[in-house]
């Protein structure tokens, strides 16, 4: 899965730390996220979503496996 | 639970350690030795976790923004996954390499039968405590 968070947080102009506090995880948790390392929970992703403003869809772009 | 009656459950805790202590040293008797033993390693125990815990409360109440940070790194999604993972792992290691092995090189070296009765019940607990978790959170998830 892809995922659009680190153009997101950069266009709010955010750093990784205060985003990480404002959801309440780790910085190394939006880290991988943003590397792609890590996929989130749903309950995660509709936080992110919620907190840029946008749906999910916009920022976890899911590609089918082949 | 307030700050205030941790610490006054952690200090009845300490004291509760030191009463087991010297309670500890009142039984002298051989009859009674083992209870000795018993009343000082539980009253030490109790003594030595009841104190870390007022440490750990005393830098939390001087750092709570360190705190609220130890707080998110606990709760925080991505951590757990890593402990439970690392658990898991762990845990596959030793009942399904490190136990058996061991249990083989006992029966090997003619160890007594009860301690190849106790590892092999070990391996049969660690099974059974999978069956029956899977099946718990089969029905719950």
């Amino acid at each position: 899965m892809r995922n659009r968070l680190e153009e997101l947080r950069k266009k709010t102009g955010i750093t990784q730390e205060a985003l990480a506090d404002r959801l309440e995880v780790s910085r190394q948790t939006i880290g991988s996220l943003e590397s792609g390392r890590y996929n989130p929970s749903i309950v995660l992703a509709f936080k992110i979503a919620r907190f840029f403003g946008v749906n999910i869809e916009d920022i976890f772009i899911y590609e089918e496996e082949n | 639970m307030s700050l205030r009656n941790k610490q006054y459950l952690y200090v009845l805790g300490i004291i509760a350690g030191i009463a087991l202590v010297i309670a500890g040293a009142f039984f002298k008797d051989a009859e009674i030795k083992g209870l000795m033993g018993i009343c000082i390693g539980v009253g030490a125990g109790l003594i030595g976790m009841f104190v870390a815990n007022l440490i750990i409360l005393r830098i939390e109440t001087k750092h709570p923004q360190a705190f609220v940070q130890k707080k998110i790194e606990e709760k925080d999604e991505r951590n757990r996954m890593i402990w439970d993972k690392t658990r898991a792992k762990a845990n596959t290691i030793i009942m399904m390499a490190v136990m058996p092995i061991l249990t083989l090189v006992f029966v090997l070296i003619d160890a007594e039968l009860y301690v190849i009765l106790a590892m092999v019940g070990l391996i049969l607990l660690n099974a059974g405590l999978y069956i029956g978790y899977s099946n718990y959170y089969n029905n719950r998830l």
